[in-house]
C-alpha cells in the first residue's frame, strides 16, 4: 500500500513539474511576445506591490520582533501568520476603503489600499522572520555582557543585535517580498482588476487565462509571466535561505 | 528580544490578530439578527429570523410569500445582471436566490399556468399587502410585544390557510426546470428582543447560513461551498501531502544525508515560496491539455482542466513543499544518536525507520501534514483558474448537493471574492461573504494551530 501510495504520489509531482517546465519552456522559445511589454508591465506591477508592501510592513514588524518576547508571542505570530491575505483585503475593500472615501475623499479602487492589505497582512510573516533571525544562539550573553559593561539598550539594539542578525532580518524581508509579489486575491479584491491602469502578473493571469484561446498569443504571455513569476518567487526563497544559512555560520562561528 | 517588558511590544501583539478580530466582528454584524423579528422553522429543525420591520428597499413589510426555507420572497424580473429578458429572479430579504426561465406556476397543488398567464400569476404577487397582510403585521407585532408565540402562530396559520400554495417553476440555462415552493412554515417563536435572545438568534442564523441544504435551484446557505472546500483541502492533503511525507520518511532512513537528500531540501524550500496562482496556471492551462485532448476528455469525461481534481492536484502541489520541509525538520529533531544505537544493536534500516524514527516523530509528521493542509484552505486564486466559482448564476444550484468531481465547483473563498460585487443587493451577498472568509480564516487558524500543537515548533 505504501509502495503503490509512494510511486503514485511521485508519479504526480513529477508529472506535474514536468508539465510546468515542459509548459515554460515551450512559451519562453517557441513564439515571440504577443504585445512588446506587456510581461513586463505584469512583472513591474507585482514588484511594485510587493516591495511597497514589504517596506510599509517592516518598521511595524522589526519592532515587534525586537520588543517582544519570543517565548511568549511566537506561537501567536505564526498562527498569525497562516492567516490568509485576502483578510486584511476584505476588510480594506468592504470596510476601511469606503469609509475613508466618505470621509476624505480617497477612491475606494486606490492602489494604496493594495499595498495597505499587503503590508496589513505581511505584518506578522515578516514578524516571524525577524524573530527567527533574531533567536541567534549567544544573542543573550553577548546582551548581558554588554549591559555589564554599561551600553545602554539603544546601543545594544543598534550595536550588536542588528549587525549580528541582519542577514536573517535581510532573509525575513525576502520572503515577504516573494510572497507579495505572487500575492493575487489582494489585488483582486481591493483594486478590483486594475493597478494604475497596469495589471499585475497573478491577476492578469487569473482574469485573462480562462478567456485565452488554448495555445493563442495571449496563452502563451500568460505562460511566460506564469513562468517568470514562479522563478522570481524561487530565486526571491533561494536567496533567502543563502542569506540564512551564511548567519548560521556566522553565529556558529 | 531587547526589552519585553517594554510597552510598544505589548500593543504590537494586539496588532497581529486584529484582522482576524476584525472580521470576526463584521461577520456576527453582517449576520445580525434585527431586532424586533419572529422565528419561524420551516422543517422542524432549522430555525430562522424573520425581522418585523422593512428591510432597506423592501415595500413588502415581513415578506410576502414565504419559500421552503421559511424565507420571505419577493420577485423580481429585468432585475441587475439578468443574462436575458426571459429570465426570471426570485429573490429573498435573507438568503441567495434562484434564477431561470419562467416556465410556470403551479397553484392551488396541480392547476399549473404557462406563458402569459404564469408571468402574470407573478407579476401580480409583489403588489402593495393586502387587507389580509395588514392585519397579519399587525397581530405579529401585537404577539411580538406580549411575548406570545401561540398568538404569532395563529396568525400565521390563519393568514397561510387562506393563501394559495404557489410553485414557480424555473429553468436555468441547460438545467432540468426545478420547483421553487413559496409557501410552506411550520412553526413560530416569537423573538424576545433582549441582548442575550439578539446573540442566540445570530447564532442561529449563522449555524443555518452553514449547514442550509435547500433545494437544488432554490438557494441554500454555505453547506455546498463548506464541502467542496474541504473536498479540495482533503484532496490536497492526499495528492501532495501524502507522498511529501512518505519521501521525507524515505530519506530519514539515511543516516548520513548526501548530496542529493540536501539539493531536494534546498529545492523544496524554494519551491515553497512559489505562487499559488502559479501552481493554478499549470492546473488550468497544462491539464488543459489533457482534458481537451480525445483520449481525456472521451475516456475521462472530464471538463478540461476545471474541477475539484483539478483543484486537490494544483493545491496538492502547491502544499507539497511546505509538508516536506516541515516533516523533514520533525525528523531532524529525533536524536542521531537514537538510530545509531539502534543499528548497532543489529537492526535493518527498515526496522529502525519502523520502531525508532517514525515512533519518535509521529506527531511532527501529522503536524507537517496539517501545516500543508493550512496553505491549502487560504489559497483561493490558484483555484479560480480551475474552475472555483462563488456567482450566484452557477453557484447557487451546487449549494445543496455534492460537488462533482469534474466541472465548476463552489469556494468559499471565491464565494467572499464574488459575493460582494455581482450581487444584485448588498444585504443579500455580503453576510454570506464574510461568513465565508471567516469559515476560509477559522479553518487556517485551526489547521496551523493543529500543526503547531502537534509539531511542537515552538519559536
Amino acid at each position: 500500500m505504501a509502495v503503490v501510495l509512494w510511486i503514485g504520489g511521485a508519479g504526480v509531482l513529477s508529472a506535474m513539474a514536468v508539465s510546468l517546465a515542459w509548459l515554460g519552456f515551450h512559451a519562453l522559445f517557441d513564439a515571440g511576445i504577443a504585445v512588446p511589454g506587456r510581461i513586463a508591465g505584469w512583472m513591474g506591477g507585482s514588484i511594485f506591490l510587493g516591495m511597497g508592501g514589504a517596506l510599509l510592513a517592516f518598521p511595524l514588524a522589526i519592532a515587534g520582533a525586537l520588543w517582544t518576547d519570543p517565548v511568549r508571542t511566537g506561537p501567536l505570530v505564526r498562527l498569525c501568520s497562516a492567516l490568509p491575505l485576502s483578510v486584511p483585503a476584505f476588510l480594506v475593500a468592504m470596510r476601511f476603503a469606503p469609509w475613508l472615501e466618505s470621509l476624505v475623499g480617497v477612491p475606494t479602487r486606490h492602489p494604496g489600499w493594495a499595498v495597505f492589505a499587503l503590508a496589513w497582512g505581511g505584518i506578522a510573516p515578516q514578524w516571524l522572520g525577524f524573530s527567527r533571525a533574531l533567536a541567534l544562539p549567544g544573542l543573550g550573553r553577548w546582551r548581558e555582557a554588554a549591559l555589564a559593561l554599561g551600553i545602554p539598550e539603544r546601543g545594544i539594539l543598534t550595536g550588536i543585535a542588528l549587525p549580528a542578525a541582519r542577514r536573517g532580518i535581510l532573509a525575513g524581508w525576502m520572503r515577504s517580498f516573494a510572497r507579495n509579489c505572487g500575492e493575487t486575491m489582494v489585488i483582486l479584491l481591493v483594486a478590483g482588476g486594475t493597478i494604475g491602469g497596469r495589471w499585475t502578473a497573478g491577476e492578469a493571469l487569473v482574469i485573462e487565462l480562462p478567456k485565452a484561446e488554448l495555445g493563442g498569443s495571449l496563452w502563451l504571455d500568460l505562460l511566460r509571466a506564469a513562468l517568470l513569476l514562479g522563478t522570481w518567487t524561487v530565486l526571491l526563497q533561494l536567496g533567502a535561505a543563502l542569506l540564512d544559512r551564511s548567519q548560521s555560520r556566522a553565529a556558529v562561528q | 528580544m531587547i526589552d519585553p517588558r517594554f510597552p510598544l511590544g505589548r500593543i504590537l501583539a494586539f496588532v497581529l490578530p486584529l484582522p482576524a478580530l476584525l472580521l470576526a466582528v463584521f461577520t456576527l454584524r453582517a449576520n445580525h439578527v434585527a431586532s424586533p423579528a419572529i422565528f419561524v422553522d420551516p422543517a422542524g429543525d432549522s430555525i430562522l429570523a424573520l425581522p418585523l420591520a422593512p428591510a432597506p428597499g423592501d415595500t413588502g413589510g415581513i415578506g410576502r410569500f414565504l419559500d421552503a426555507d421559511g424565507l420571505p420572497v419577493r420577485i423580481a424580473q429585468r432585475a441587475v445582471a439578468v443574462p436575458a429578458p426571459s429570465t426570471w429572479i426570485l429573490w429573498r430579504d435573507d438568503a441567495p436566490l434562484s434564477m431561470g426561465r419562467l416556465s410556470g406556476v403551479l397553484v392551488d397543488a396541480g392547476d399549473t399556468l404557462r406563458g402569459e398567464r404564469a408571468r402574470e400569476a407573478l407579476r401580480r404577487m409583489p403588489a402593495p399587502l393586502s387587507r389580509d397582510e395588514h392585519r397579519l403585521v399587525e397581530r405579529l407585532r401585537t404577539a411580538r410585544d406580549r411575548r406570545d408565540s401561540a398568538l404569532a402562530l395563529d396568525a400565521l396559520e390563519r393568514f397561510l390557510s387562506r393563501q394559495r400554495t404557489v410553485v414557480a417553476l424555473l429553468q436555468a440555462p441547460g438545467r432540468a426546470i426545478h420547483e421553487v415552493p413559496l409557501v410552506r412554515i411550520r412553526h413560530v417563536e416569537v423573538f424576545e428582543g433582549g441582548w442575550a435572545d439578539g446573540v442566540m438568534a445570530s447564532a442561529r442564523r449563522l449555524w443555518f447560513r452553514m449547514v442550509s441544504t435547500a433545494d437544488a435551484g432554490s438557494g441554500g446557505g454555505l453547506w455546498g461551498a463548506l464541502v467542496a472546500t474541504a473536498l479540495v483541502v482533503l484532496l490536497a492533503g492526499a495528492m501532495g501531502g501524502v507522498p511529501s511525507l512518505f519521501l521525507a520518511v524515505h530519506l530519514a532512513d539515511q543516516i548520513d544525508p548526501g548530496p542529493a537528500v540536501r539539493w531536494l531540501r534546498w529545492a523544496s524550500e524554494g519551491i515553497s515560496g512559489v505562487p499559488g496562482v502559479v501552481w493554478g496556471c499549470v492546473g488550468a492551462a497544462g491539464l488543459a491539455y489533457f482534458g481537451d485532448s480525445s483520449w481525456g476528455h472521451e475516456a475521462m469525461g472530464m471538463v478540461p482542466g476545471k474541477g475539484i481534481l483539478w483543484a486537490g492536484l494544483a493545491l496538492g502541489v502547491l502544499s507539497a513543499p511546505i509538508t516536506f520541509t516541515r516533516a523533514m525538520d520533525a525528523i531532524d529533531r529525533v536524536p542521531r544518536s537514537s538510530r545509531e544505537i539502534a543499528r548497532s544493536c543489529g537492526a535493518t534500516r527498515h526496522q529502525v525507520l519502523l520502531w525508532v524514527v517514525i515512533p519518535a516523530c509521529r506527531r511532527g509528521l501529522v503536524g507537517a501534514w496539517f501545516a500543508g493542509l493550512a496553505r491549502a484552505a487560504g489559497e483561493t486564486a490558484p483555484l479560480l483558474l480551475v474552475g472555483a466559482v462563488g456567482s450566484i448564476e452557477i453557484g447557487w444550484h451546487q449549494a445543496g448537493s455534492m460537488p462533482s468531481l469534474s466541472g465548476e465547483f463552489l469556494h468559499l473563498g471565491a464565494m467572499a471574492y464574488e459575493q460582494p460585487w455581482p450581487s444584485v443587493q448588498a444585504h443579500l451577498g455580503h453576510p454570506l461573504a464574510y461568513l465565508a472568509l471567516a469559515l476560509v480564516a477559522a479553518g487556517c487558524l485551526a489547521l496551523e494551530w493543529a500543526a503547531l500543537r502537534l509539531g511542537e515548533v515552538r519559536e
